[in-house]
């Protein structure tokens, strides 16, 4: 596991950074929380006035005026953007990163397989995601705590396990991605990540395009979508983790048979 | 005993590109072997297809009798490989460098690295980040010699370093070959090929010109010839059949002669000369020889 533990060493920065940022947005948004719903009258009014706008960030689905659909419509914005961002620069770095920066030629001539170098990053990859969640989770749990509101755990919690499937598909596409890539490709993973993103929010505005659900990640995990007696959408979390094993099948077998650019 | 390195045509190519062409090469184990051409020739081709980071396009290769294809981790067990530009991940120590190359050999090599370390005059404490290339080459020399490998694989493994680190380098390397170490080492210093190897082969444009030891590489049939006290070489000598290349300057003439030695000395005899030298040429001069000529011995 040697691989593994240096992988954790190299990544926890940027982990606790992202995860450290994000938690501080959302913590800054639940504090106003109370003013919010004191000012809902102001609020409804300023969202009807929105339209279709309001619709893209589910505002027309979600209220306002408690807690958890507060926390669901700032969760969405903020921990999955910033998760999925986070996802997908970390994944989409690490494998080229061996070949961007030349450590593949230290690495690979030492007595272990390239599945073996894969597993490990994967590994890495996901208790990086999950260093992410806890810390996120843990300062919104103790936020939500502080301002005394009555909060459904089965919400937070799935709002929380949304981000990180979320941040697991992404991860696993941008895995796949860089088993292609022998350069730095953190821009490809940015917009990746930023145009499934914005495919979440053509597909609130309903502007009449399906296929899109299908594509990306964002939709199923959607905050909104996991508050109040809704779960989990059986077929698209199914296809969600197919695609997520597909993708790193096909990025095994492109990295066991690639010529490392050095 | 198997070789050390046995590869047959074996072929890399790039796409169009040339890599490597039906090299065919033979290392026997214990040998000290050097690996001779310039920039581009195709040397680091050949040992990144053995050690597997890049695959064969044809031909095939083993390593210490292990396939490169089939059995590339046993193979990398028994090999120490350096090379020549090493690049390390950010916020190392040079220690954590051998440390994590021991832990992925599975292979406690510590006390051996630290024994190396302070041969080579390298603090162990130190940022990788902070060394200078020179320093950064001994990182990859310790790194490459700690699990004391059977078979060494060094790509340009002295540039960079100072003439007293390069004269522990090669006591190192004496002492690793008498304990029964095979090292190949690829090189465009030809004077260190001939002061210390064995065996060279040469290499141009991907192509394997030569191998054979470096005594007989120099024994070649190539001669040079130094003629001093004569300005210019008359034209039916610069005729004959053999003349290689011929410089004329300071009343000297100098040329590389390849053929029948009688009638170079039937024309040398008419000549009017002060000094006549017949010598062996230089291993640099032999590799000019082929480079230029691309000439196959």
């Amino acid at each position: 596991m040697t691989i593994l533990r240096h992988e954790l060493k190299q990544g926890r920065r940027m982990a606790i950074i992202w995860a450290v940022g994000c938690a501080l947005i959302e913590v800054l948004s639940l504090s106003v929380f109370p003013k919010v719903k004191n000012g809902m009258t102001l609020i409804n009014q300023m969202l009807e006035s929105m339209g279709t706008l309001a619709k893209a960030f589910a505002a027309d689905r979600l209220d306002y005026g408690t807690v958890m659909g507060y926390y669901a419509a700032e969760a969405g914005n903020i921990l999955s953007l910033g998760g999925g961002l986070f996802a997908a620069i970390l994944g989409i770095s690490m494998l080229s990163k061996e070949e961007g920066r030349h450590t593949a030629e230290y690495l690979f001539p030492h007595p272990v397989s390239r599945l073996w170098v894969l597993v490990q990053k994967l590994m890495a990859m996901l208790l990086l995601f999950l260093t992410f969640s806890a810390i996120t989770a843990t300062a919104s749990w103790l936020t939500l705590r502080w301002l005394g509101e009555p909060f459904s755990m089965v919400d937070f919690v799935q709002i929380h396990m949304g981000v990180y499937l979320l941040m697991l598909h992404l991860g696993c596409l941008c895995l796949c991605i860089s088993a292609f890539m022998s350069r730095d490709s953190t821009g490809l993973g940015i917009g990746l990540s930023l145009g499934m993103y914005f495919m979440l929010l053509l597909i609130n505005m309903e502007v009449g395009i399906d296929a899109l659900r299908y594509l990306t990640p964002y939709y199923y995990t959607e905050a909104a979508k996991l508050v109040g007696p809704d779960s989990f959408h059986s077929f698209f979390l199914k296809l969600n983790l197919g695609l997520s094993a597909a993708f790193l099948m096909i990025g095994f077998s492109r990295y066991a048979t690639k010529d490392l650019r050095i | 005993m198997a070789d050390a390195i046995l590869t047959e045509k074996l072929t890399k190519r790039y796409g169009r590109a040339r890599g490597i062409s039906e090299v065919s090469l033979q290392v026997q184990q214990g040998d000290v072997f050097g690996f001779i051409g310039p920039n581009g020739a195709g040397k680091s081709t050949l040992i990144r297809t053995l050690l597997g980071l890049i695959r064969a396009s044809a031909g095939s290769a083993s390593v210490l009798g292990m396939s490169i294809r089939t059995r590339r981790r046993d193979l990398l067990k028994r090999v120490g490989y350096m090379p020549s530009e090493a690049a390390y991940y950010p916020r190392m120590r040079v220690k954590d460098v051998f440390r994590m190359s021991a832990r992925l050999r599975r292979k406690d090599c510590e006390r051996e690295s630290w024994v190396l370390c302070d041969r080579f005059e390298l603090d162990p404490n130190r940022q990788v980040s902070d060394l200078s290339f020179g320093n950064k080459k001994k990182v990859a020399i310790i790194n490459a010699l700690q699990h004391r490998p059977e078979l060494l694989i060094l790509d340009e493994p002295t540039s960079g370093l100072d003439p007293l680190i390069q004269r522990v380098f090669w006591d190192v390397m004496r002492e690793r070959n008498r304990e029964g170490a095979t090292i190949f080492l690829s090189s465009h210093v030809l004077s260190e090929v001939q002061h210390h190897c064995r065996h060279a082969a040469i290499i141009r444009e991907g192509r394997l010109l030569v191998s054979d030891t470096v005594e007989n590489l120099g024994r070649n049939a190539a001669r040079r010839v130094t003629l001093r006290g004569l300005s210019q070489l008359p034209e039916a000598a610069r005729r004959l059949p053999g003349v290689i290349e011929v410089h004329e300057h300071d009343n000297e003439v100098t040329l590389l002669y390849n053929g029948d030695m009688h009638p170079l000395v039937d024309q040398l005899n008419s000549l009017q000369y002060s000094d006549l030298l017949i010598a062996e040429p230089e291993l640099e001069e032999i590799f000019m020889h082929f480079y230029e000529k691309g000439a196959k011995a």
